[in-house]
Formats: C-alpha cells, structure tokens, sequence
C-alpha cells in the first residue's frame, strides 16, 4: 500500500504541467504595418486666428500685431513735491491758553509740470506723508486740510496731535495718508491758474492742555510730502511738446521658426492703424519702419508715404466725463501697388525696428484747456497683415524644436523592433516640395543624439494643374532606419528639432487652396519578434 | 510452464491491449472483482508545427529563423493541428461477481474526468503569414480560408456498464454528465488578408466568420458555463482460433456522442465585413493623449474588426471519436495491433496504425507502435506495462519521433495510467 501511495504521488507530479518561468516564447517576424497617420493641413500648424479663407477657397494668412504701444500717461503724472511750513517766535516769548491758536495759513503750491497747465485730476494712487517737528512744551495740534481736494464732495482734511516737547529736545511725528480716488482742482484760489494746489493749516495748543509759554527760539514745522501721486483722469492743457519714441524694436512671432529662404509673394496687405487714446491732437512721424531678420543682416525698409510724411491724430473723445473715452484712428492701407510691402514681409521677418516723432496739440491749445487723458493710456501703433498663400518659395528653411519625452514603459514593445526602417509615407497636396529631417537632441548636454531620416528625404510637391489646384497628391516615402542604436537614442532625446527645407515645384507661383491636406502616415517594415506573454 | 504461467497471467490480469488514449477499454477489468485507477494523456500534434516551436511555446525562449523555415518547409495547402490532454479517475466492479455470478461478468465503473480537446485547421498561407509576417504578402492576398478552430475543456462525470458474455464478446455503454468549463469556436470558410506594396493598409475580409466563446471571466477547473451530456458504446467481439492460446479480437467504440448547451453569458460574432487597417489616425498631432494610446492597442483592433457581439446561449456538439482496432495475442507471447481512428469535426485526418509488442515476462510487456494521419504525418511509439497482481503501470509514448527529432516532427504523447486491483 505504501509503494502505491508513493507511485500515486509520482504521478500525479508528472500529469501536472511544471512550465519554467524562463523568458517568453518568442520568434522573429518580417512585419510591414501601417502604424499611424494623421492629416496635416495649415490650418493644424498654425492658429485659427492666422488664417483665412475666400470664397475660392484660396488661404490668406491674416496677423494682427501691435508693433507699439506706447503709454502717455507717464508725461503727466504729478511729480512728487515737498512743501515746508514753519512757525517760529524770534523775540521775546507769548503765552498761549488751552485751544489758543498758535499758527494759521492758507497757501498754494504750484506744481513744476513744465509747459503743462493741469487744471483738474482725479487720483489713481497716491499719498500725503506729514512729518510734525514740535519744540514747544505742551501738546499741540494741527489741522490740515486741501479744500480743492475731495472724495465724495468731502474736502481731504486731517488733525494730528503732537506730544509736548521737553526742554531738551524736539518732539517729531510722522504720518501718511492715502489721497487715492481723490479729485484736486488744480485751478487754486483764484479758480483761474493751473498746476496749484491750495492747503490750509491751523496749529494750536491741546485744549486739554496747560497754558504755555512760548520762547524765542521755539517753532512747530509742517513738512508736507505729496508721494507717488498717479492720476486716473488729468484734464488742462497739455502743450506742445515733442515726443520721441525709439529708436526701438518690437518682435512679430508669425515667422519665427523660418530660419532661411525667401518667398516671392505676390500680394500682400497691411493695415496700418494708430490710435490715439489721449484727448489732444497728435502728429506723428514714423522715421523708421524696417523689417529685419535675427538669422541675416538683411533688412526691409517699408516705403510707404506713412513713413514719409506726418500723420496727423484726432483727438479721443470723451464719452462720458472723467469715466471714459472712445480712442480715436487714423488707417493706412499699404498694399503692394502703393508700397513694398511683398519684400518687407518675404524675408520672413522677426521684428520690425522703429521710430516716431510725435508732437503734442501740434496747432496748440485748441481745446481751451481741455485736454484729457485716462490711466494707462497712449498711442497706439499696429497693423493687421493678410498674405494671400499665393507664392513661391526659395529654399525656406522651417525649424521647429518640440520636447520629447518618451515613456520607458514603452521599451518592452520597442525592443521587439531587431531593426528595419519606418517608412514615412506622405500623400501631399501641397504644390511645395520638402526636404525633411529629424534630429534628435539631448537638451541637458545640448548635445546631437541621431539624426533619423536617411537621403532621399524629400516630400514631393503636388503638380498644379492648369485650373491652378493641384490634381492628385503626391505621394513619397521617407526611410528613417531603426536600430536598437537608434531607439535607444529616442529614449535618451529630451527634444526633437524637426527641420523642413521647402520649395514650390517650378519656377511658378503657386496657390493654396483650403482643401489641401498633406496626409503622413509612418510604416513599419520591421524585424520583429513576436513574443508570447503568458502574463 | 512459464509459457503457461504467462498465459494465464495474460487472461486474468492483462487488459490486453494497449491503450494508448482515453477510452473506455480502460475500464475493463482484468480481475473478477474491482480497481481504482487513474489515467493521464496529453497528445498535442501538427502537420506543420514541429516540436521544437511547441516545446519553446511551453517551456519559454526564443525560436530560431532556421526552427521556423523547418516549419514552414513542412506546410502544406491544408495544415492541422490538434491538442488532447485527459487526467480521469475511476473505480470499475464486478457487479455479478459480487453478486455470487461468476457466469459472465459485468462491470460497473464510475470515472470523473477533466478533458481538454483542442483542434484547428490552418492555411498554408496562415502558417507562412503567423511565422514569418505579412512582409512577404506585400501586394498579394494571404488566403485563410476554411480556417477553423475549436477549443473546449471540460469535467465529465461518466457512469458505465460492460457486460462480457460467455463467449468473450463484451459491450458497454456508458453515459456521462458534462460541466461545461469553457469553449472558444473560430470558423470561417473565407477570410482574406492584403497587404498593399508599401504597407500603406492591411485589410481583412471575411464573410462568414464566427466566433463563439464562453465567459472568460469564469473559467478554471470546475467553473460552470454549460452542461450537458454524453453517450459512449463500446464493443469487443471475440475472435475464435483453432490454435490454442492465440486470442484474437475487433473492438469498436464510439466516444463522446453528446452535447454542451453553454449558458447565455457566451459571446458570439458573426462576422461579415471587410476592415480596412491604415493604422492610428491621429486627429490632432499634437494632443497626443491616452485615447489615441489605447487606440493602438492591438485588443482594439481586434474589437474594431470583431463588431458587436450578441450574448447568447448555443450549443456544441462534441467531435464524436470513432476507434477500432483488431488485435492478436500469439501464444508466443508477441502480438499485434492495427487499428484506426477518426474524430468527426475535428480538422483530423483518420489516424491508421499498427502495434507489434511481446510479452517479456510475467510482469512487463512491451510494444511498439507505428501510425499514420491524424494531426500529423507519421509516427513511432513506444509502450510498456508493469504488472503485478495488485498493481498495473502503464508508460506509453506515441511521438518518439517528436522527441529525437523535434525539429522536424511535431508530436508529443505520453500516456501514463495507475491501477489498483481488488
């Protein structure tokens, strides 16, 4: 019985499967699959915003950019000023009772504001610091007030309590006061100057104090320091001065990753708009408005009788007193016929370099005194570009880097690939051909990995029929070679440059229609080996 | 008298003939009282997978370009494979003897089993398409036609009765309650792949694929999808000889006549369709996210391609296996064998062999086996049988060319059985 037992064990052992768990089953398979396509078009490239389409179909690259914005407000700000009041006995010495007015004064101070007549400002920011020096030996008080200042229709006024100061020594405080949302009448006692501000100041002795003699030699100063004050509104006259804007640069990101080449464009519109947000008369200009290109030295100087002769600005209006005003613009088109605005935009340009002569109320004060301006506000210089996608391309070069990451639990399907190449497939409609390669980049060492695509490496152009569209796609095949030297290299790329050289297929301008679409799909044609994953 | 003591060892305690597969010739009793047995078999072959691929596929490691040429050398227009493996338990009885009839005998036997039986049937096309890729049908059409799969495992519960008459013709029946565990069914008669030139899609069409399988979330041994029930007839006619000692007899049997009726958590696509795959679209370049990751997920595909299913109970008619065989048993203590066997519905060729063996002495017996047809081409086999009267042990292989040569043949057997007698 107990030799059966023990045979009845030993089989049961063998009839039961005991797989090692050795590496999976696997072996080696010659594999061409489709992996992935996608349908590139412009529109997917760049913004909705950038394009547009006419009823033909035809794509024009429309771009908005402010090339200069310039804030005005900054010539009218209230400089900060510092007014010193102080009341001193030379001779002799008084006594003065509790509640016994010692000092009192209304005064103005006129505002240094050069050949501006401020009349009226509402505070956007701003404060009153009082600094007290009291050398008389019993309490006092000061009563401040800027009766042409008022928040709410309530004249700005402060009283600050000085501490007795003692035989040996001054007694000094220091206050500040915010005059934010503050109106100022700058128009002083008078009601007819400009730039003055009135304040009044009565200083007496605490009517909780003691009566007390004053002597020769002792004195109670007001410093009054009018800090940072920033107008919301500003109204006056504001001069006739000159303002010189640049020479200054502004940046146009619309070509940013075209590195080289040109394009003979055969139209092209921009227009060309200043606006004026201040309420006084403008002239402007523009002594330079060239387009330039980080990547040359090749610059583009737009010739157009904007920037030749002066422009003269309207006045804003304001549409609803001290709250808000309706800017006012002068337009310019500048098109190919009446300009070179074709060459100023085919160097692809990064930036456009500038400068504007503006003169203040250029036919003086023809307000009355009523100029105004707003926080924040300025002239404003910007132009709306339309390119209608009808051109011929020279050896533009189009670099783009992207960071790239991919994921390391994608290694285990990766190491299946032994070798092989992925095909890039492209079905383009475009009438533009394009030299295509892939570099892989390690960021942190700023170093080269692999570049991926092998010559040939061209994206064929479509052919334009004689309707001006093309007929049927092109269709080309871009080998990248895959080694497990090279997708080790995609691990290791933190980015990837992708860099497309492209021209249009003849000596023909050509046209892009919306229609278009350049369909990429990559193609496996790999080694690969086919594993068993029993888990 | 060792001769004679052989021979009397040969009737009363030899089953006789070999068994070499799940039958119900393992429940003859060769005593006139009771045993308890347990049986093993697991036979796994092909006409163009050798077992080389079939060892790697169930030990692990890679298989070389040359393994698989040596596979691919083998195929042909029509390419079956086939899979068993059957582990049973049994007790059988006298019942006439334990009543006190020692005239004739019969025996009453209870066997519970657990079965797998797999089958398929390839295209030459499909073979060359699995082990070497769809490369090298760039611009033709990979024809799988007439493919077909079937995988079923099962518990059986089977009660049988073998009468034996006086004059040594025995008949059983026997009838069986089925745990339907799982099942997976593929067919089609066409089904199609392309591969264009460049590899710019691979579409495949189909008009009549389908597909049935039993609730994956259930399954292991003794999970219930189905049951259903079994008939299987057994019959030996004894052969009369005029030489003394020589015995002789044909021997017939009929398995698995029956049905699984699986439940209604079953799967089941009837696919009419020609999918196209040009590979991920991509919609937006750059918002690369996790749909478009999980769309390249390979289960997806296949889900595009498979379409809704239906969830539906359906039956299944087991491959009914038809044996028979005729044996000689010489008075010299060799004897032979030939015999033949066939599944219905199984993608098999009948299988023919024949076995020539002796009886060394007392207590081993031992034989080899030449056959033909089935799931493979040809084999060698090799058997032997331990007896004492207490205890039977039975070693059996079918593929020995599959073992010495598993770069060429794809046959592996083993047969292994234990038997307790009373």
């Amino acid at each position: 019985m107990q030799n059966f037992r023990i045979l009845l064990l030993l089989f049961a052992v063998l009839s039961i499967s005991c797989r090692k768990e050795l590496e999976n089953p696997s072996w080696d398979i010659d594999a061409l699959i489709p992996i992935a396509y996608t349908d590139l078009t412009l529109f997917d490239v760049l913004e909705d915003s950038l394009t547009s389409t006419d009823e033909n179909g035809q794509v024009s690259l429309s771009y908005s950019e402010r090339f200069i914005e310039y804030k005005l407000d900054s010539l009218f700000t209230i400089p900060d000023t510092t007014t010193i009041e102080s009341f001193s006995l030379p001779i002799g010495s008084i006594s003065a009772a509790p509640g016994q007015t010692i000092y009192a004064d209304t005064q103005e101070t006129v505002y240094d504001l050069e050949d501006i007549a401020l009349k009226y400002a509402i505070i956007q920011s701003g404060e009153i610091e009082v600094t007290l020096l009291n050398s008389i030996e019993e309490e006092t008080i000061l009563n401040y007030s800027l009766p042409s200042a008022t928040l709410n229709g309530i004249p700005f006024n402060i009283i600050d309590t000085v501490p007795a100061a003692s035989s040996s020594s001054t007694t000094t405080i220091t206050k500040t006061y915010d005059i934010s949302g503050y109106t100022i009448d700058f128009t002083g006692l008078s009601g007819n100057s400009y730039n003055t501000l009135v304040s009044a100041y009565n200083v007496s002795v605490s009517p909780a104090g003691n009566t007390v003699v004053i002597s020769a030699g002792d004195y109670f100063q007001i410093e009054i320091n009018y800090k940072s004050i920033v107008p919301f509104y500003a109204k006056g006259y504001f001069g006739n001065r000159s303002i010189t804007v640049g020479p200054d640069s502004t940046a146009l990101g619309l070509f940013y990753n075209i590195r080289s080449g040109t394009i003979d464009l055969t139209d092209a519109t921009l227009e060309f708009t200043i606006e004026n947000e201040i309420g006084a008369d403008f002239s402007a200009q523009i002594t330079e408005l060239t387009a330039y290109k980080n990547t040359s030295t090749s610059t583009v100087s737009l010739d157009h009788y904007i920037t030749s002769s002066t422009v003269n600005l309207t006045r804003a209006e304001e549409t609803i007193p001290e709250q808000a005003f309706a800017p006012r613009s002068t337009t310019a088109d500048v098109t190919s016929d009446n300009s070179n605005i074709t060459e100023f935009i085919s160097i692809f340009p990064d930036g456009v370099r500038y400068q504007i002569d503006f003169q203040i109320n250029p036919l003086g004060n023809l307000s009355g005194g009523n100029d105004f301006i707003f926080y924040n506000t300025g002239i404003t210089l910007s132009g709306d570009i339309t390119i209608p996608l009808r051109f011929k391309a020279n050896n533009v070069v189009l670099v783009d880097t992207t960071d790239f990451e991919l994921d390391d639990d994608a290694r285990k399907e990766t190491n299946k690939i032994n070798g092989g190449t992925l095909w890039l497939r492209a079905e383009n409609d475009y009438p533009m051909a394009a030299q295509i390669q892939l570099v892989l980049l390690d960021s942190n060492t700023n170093s080269i990995l692999d570049t991926l695509v092998t010559s040939p490496h061209t994206i064929e152009a479509a052919i334009v029929g004689s309707n001006g569209r093309t007929e049927q796609p092109a269709v080309s095949r871009i080998a990248i070679p895959v080694t497990p030297a090279k997708i080790d290299h995609l691990y290791n790329a933190t980015s990837i440059i992708v860099i497309a050289q492209m021209n249009t297929y003849d000596a023909s301008a050509v046209t892009v229609y919306e229609d278009y679409k350049l369909r990429a799909k990559l193609i496996g044609d790999f080694d690969y080996r086919i594993e068993i994953d029993e888990n | 008298m060792k001769i004679k003591l052989f021979l009397l060892y040969f009737l009363f305690f030899s089953s006789v003939a070999f068994a070499q597969q799940y039958s119900m010739r393992e429940m003859l009793l060769d005593t006139n009282r009771a045993a308890v047995g347990i049986h093993s078999n697991f036979s796994a072959n092909s006409s163009v997978i050798t077992n080389r691929f079939f060892f790697k596929l169930f030990s692990g490691g890679h298989i070389s370009d040359s393994d698989i040429d040596k596979m691919t050398n083998r195929g042909n227009i029509i390419n079956n494979l086939g899979f068993e493996f059957n582990t049973s338990i049994h007790a059988a009885f006298d019942i006439n003897h334990l009543l006190g009839k020692p005239t004739d005998s019969l025996q009453l036997f209870f066997r519970l089993s657990d079965r797998q039986l797999a089958n398929a049937r390839l295209s030459d096309d499909m073979v060359q398409f699995v082990l070497n890729g769809n490369k090298q049908y760039a611009g033709e059409e990979a024809n799988f036609d007439h493919f077909n799969l079937q995988f079923v495992r099962f518990q059986q519960l089977q009660l049988g009765l073998i009468h034996q008459l006086k004059s040594g013709h025995q008949y059983g029946f026997a009838v069986s309650a089925i745990n339907g565990e799982q099942n997976l069914i593929m067919q089609t008669d066409r089904f199609r792949v392309f591969t264009e030139i460049d590899g710019n899609s691979i579409s495949a069409s189909t008009n009549d694929l389908e597909i049935y399988q039993t609730d994956t979330n259930n399954t292991g041994f003794g999970k219930t999808n189905g049951l259903g029930a079994t008939i299987d007839l057994f019959y030996r006619h004894q052969l009369k000889s005029k030489k003394e000692g020589r015995k002789a007899y044909l021997e017939f049997e009929v398995q698995d006549l029956g049905f699984v009726q699986w439940n209604n958590q079953s799967i089941h696509y009837d696919i009419d369709t020609t999918y196209v795959f040009e590979g991920i679209y991509i919609e937006d370049l750059f918002d690369l996210n996790d749909s478009i990751l999980s769309a390249s997920n390979p289960d997806t595909i296949i889900d595009d391609f498979k379409g809704d299913a239906k969830r539906e109970s359906y039956t299944y008619w087991f491959p009914v296996k038809l044996m028979a065989q005729f044996h000689l048993e010489k008075d010299n203590g060799w004897f032979y064998t030939i015999g033949g066997m066939y599944r219905l519905r199984a993608n098999m060729l009948p299988y023919i062999y024949g076995q020539y063996g002796k009886q060394i002495n007392e207590h081993i017996r031992l034989a080899g086996t030449l056959g033909a047809g089935g799931y493979g081409t040809f084999n060698i086999g090799a058997e032997a049988q331990f007896n004492w009267p207490w205890l039977e042990i039975a070693l059996a292989s079918n593929n020995l060319e599959g073992l010495a040569l598993p770069m060429y043949f794809g046959g592996t057997n083993l047969y292994l059985s234990l038997r307790k007698r009373f």
